[in-house]
């Protein structure tokens, strides 16, 4: 009976009508995505962000940067894109991985995979970003990453990642600038220095360079102590600085270690002559709490709102109106990576990505308000070689005065004169 | 810096950090005395402590060791809360130990992010512009050794509680033997509801005492909490005299076994101290 019902016939038939359709169907799907270009009218920009969790506040000031560059960009109408003939406003799908790796992959597969994003921007933290990394690398999507300072990163050989930002060996460059201005162009006559820093990855990279380029330089260090995360008595440390006596003295440390550094330092009533401190002090909060003592105190940013770069004060005055505080760099580079985004779609004409890469690797964008970015390979003072950096990113030297930072070294992008030696209380 | 005057600043350091510590390991060793738990909401309610103690002198200016007052009160309510809501239920658990583990662990977990979600990461500091006080060649940082003082009151205070008073006489026997003691009449509940309250208590006023030194963040009292619970561990769980000696032992290891060698070698020389004292005396130095 069953024999009967199916016959040869209906079978070669079936399996010939499931060969005709799938054969137009193919053609079609052929036709319509790689022939026919479907009109686009939007480029689609892809991030996971850490919104909640941990990084929560750096990392909710990195969306604060993005949401200013889109509004920014799409005032304007969008980008040209030259392909289309036409600008394309710009829509950003954004998601929140908790500042967990794992999910953060999970996200930028989707925002590939799901959402076809164009063009993907580098979530918050190196740990994220080196997780991520290799997602964009998978798919050949850019990935434009902007809140990873570790040398990791670059140090990957990626093809399609690019760093904005000052990545940790490129601190010691103004360490240096900040002790030749001091010695050379002021003749406060600075020789010897000394580095306390934390055992963590990150902190090792700033400390080691800084250390090579400052001994290859002729500086002589006196003091180099490794403590490990979570230390909470820093006193026999610096009983051994006080004894070795540095004239700059200076901590890679994270934001909470400052606090018991300084009070520890006055414990022992020792001030150096140059007091600096990776983090916190680089924080509003920190002169709350300290007062006069933070005086001359010496700290670090990527960004900062005096930098004399192009628009710089502009996007001061909007950020500061709009969120009510000044703008730091979680939100600034966000903002100046979304700028070269743009420039180099431009350029390009197109939204194909090897050939936005093409203009990445070789043009200089100029007037971003992180300055000029030119992307290159840089050999750092390890001798690792980090791919597709920003050769021009800086990371300042900051120096509270009056209460407020001010940029001190480098030289050339400095808002005001070093208060020399520091006052201490 | 000569030898000898190096040898005494080194000293009175040591001894000042004993003091913190031994503040932060009282209230998580009397609790265990009484209760039997390791309590690890401790280091959480520590933070709370500490912000309460900042917001005081930031919104009103109150003195952070008058704050302390403030914070032990406050933090007793969030004793009170624990115990009476989660302690307590889940007391007569056969595995009331393991069970109240997890669970302060959980409410620990709770209390920091709560505080995330109140006050953000942003570090907080307590400015009183202190000069260190001198004396001879050495100096001490004055936060130090004001929450030394505050350190020695506090233990003081719960020795002559736990030691001369019919409460504390009460706690003891509870401590020692708790059914026995509900046979004899003691409320074990109203006993071990004041110990929580207590000894949370005293990690507010620790947590006070701390907002001087460290800075105020939601992750403030994690690091030290392990400490404390080292200590508590050290010196032999549920003796007084063992946190004060535990605390001196360790902040001696820290202080003087960094000058000698690196910082990095800090967590060795604390733990090799936990593994020696444990072999030598599996219950601390001073348990029986």
């Amino acid at each position: 009976m069953f024999r009967k019902a199916v016959s040869k016939m209906t079978v070669v038939m079936l399996i010939t009508v499931i060969i005709v359709v799938a054969a137009i169907g193919g053609g079609l799907y052929y036709y319509f995505t790689q022939v026919f270009k479907p009109e686009k009218n939007e480029i689609l920009v892809g991030v996971s962000l850490a919104l909640t969790g941990t990084y929560a506040a750096p990392s909710q000031r990195q969306l604060w940067g993005f949401l200013m560059w889109i509004e920014d960009v799409n005032a304007e109408g969008g980008i040209y894109v030259k392909e289309y003939n036409k600008k394309l406003p710009v829509r950003f799908v954004y998601y929140d991985d908790r500042g967990d790796s794992a999910t953060a992959v999970k996200l930028y597969e989707r925002l590939i995979t799901v959402d076809n994003v164009d063009f993907l921007f580098g979530p918050y933290g190196s740990g994220i970003t080196l997780a991520t990394a290799p997602v964009a690398e998978k798919y050949k999507k850019l990935m434009l990453s902007q809140m990873a300072a570790a040398d990791t990163i670059p140090a990957q050989n990626y093809s399609y990642v690019f760093t904005t930002l000052a990545v940790a060996s490129q601190f010691g460059l103004s360490r240096k600038a900040l002790l030749d201005y001091l010695t050379k162009d002021l003749g406060y006559g600075i020789e010897t220095f000394g580095v306390v820093t934390s055992s963590e990855l990150y902190p090792l990279t700033v400390a080691r360079s800084t250390i090579k380029l400052l001994e290859d330089a002729g500086y002589t260090k006196v003091l180099y102590e490794e403590y490990p995360k979570g230390l909470t008595d820093f006193s026999a440390i610096l009983t051994k600085a006080k004894d070795a006596n540095p004239d700059f003295l200076y901590f890679v440390c994270y934001p909470a270690d400052s606090y018991v550094i300084l009070r520890q330092l006055q414990a022992i009533d020792y001030k150096p002559k140059l007091l600096m401190f990776d983090d916190g002090p680089n924080d509003p909060a920190f002169v709350q709490a300290f007062g006069t003592v933070a005086e001359g105190i010496l700290t670090q940013m990527s960004w900062h709102w005096e930098a004399p770069f192009p628009l710089a004060s502009n996007f001061t005055e909007r950020f500061k109106a709009r969120y009510g505080e000044y703008p730091r760099h979680w939100s600034a580079l966000p903002y100046a990576a979304g700028q070269v985004l743009k420039m180099a779609i431009e350029k390009a004409g197109t939204l194909d990505t090897e050939k936005v890469r093409s203009v990445l690797l070789t043009e200089n964008f100029t007037s971003t308000i992180y300055g000029n970015i030119k992307f290159g390979d840089w050999v750092n003072p390890q001798g690792q070689k980090l791919q597709q950096i920003n050769l021009n990113a800086v990371n300042f030297v900051l120096q509270i005065q009056n209460g407020v930072l001010k940029i001190i070294a480098p030289k050339q992008y400095k808002s005001a004169d070093p208060i020399f030696p520091y006052p201490g209380w | 810096m000569d030898p000898l005057s190096l040898f005494f600043q080194l000293l009175a350091q040591a001894f000042l950090l004993a003091l913190i510590y031994t503040l932060m390991s009282i209230g998580l060793n009397l609790v265990y005395g009484v209760m039997k738990i390791v309590n690890w909401a401790h280091g959480p309610v520590v933070m709370i402590g500490a912000y309460i103690s900042y917001w005081l002198f930031t919104l009103y200016g109150i003195n952070p060791y008058m704050g302390c007052l403030i914070a032990f009160l406050m933090c007793s309510l969030i004793g009170y809360a624990i115990h009476d809501l989660l302690l307590h239920p889940i007391s007569r658990s056969p595995q009331f130990g393991a069970s109240a583990l997890l669970l302060t662990y959980g409410i620990g977990i709770f209390i920091v992010n709560v505080a995330r979600v109140l006050w953000t990461d942003i570090l907080r500091g307590v400015n009183l512009d202190q000069p260190p006080i001198k004396i001879g060649s050495i100096s001490i940082s004055a936060p130090y050794f004001y929450g030394g003082l505050i350190a020695v009151f506090a233990t003081w205070l719960l020795y002559y509680y736990i030691d001369r008073t019919m409460l504390g006489k009460a706690t003891r026997a509870v401590s020692d033997d708790k059914e026995t003691s509900e046979l004899l009449g003691i409320g074990t509940k109203a006993i071990s509801r004041i110990t929580v309250c207590v000894g949370m208590g005293l990690a507010g006023v620790t947590g006070g005492a701390l907002s001087t030194i460290f800075a105020v963040t939601p992750e403030l009292g994690n690091v030290l909490a392990l400490k404390a619970t080292t200590i508590v561990v050290v010196g032999g769980l549920g003796s007084f005299s063992g946190a004060f000696l535990g605390s001196v032992i360790l902040a001696f290891a820290e202080v003087f076994g960094t000058y000698v060698s690196s910082p990095l070698y800090q967590p060795l020389f604390y733990l090799i101290t936990l593994f020696v004292i444990l072999i030598v005396k599996p219950k601390g130095l001073t348990g029986g």
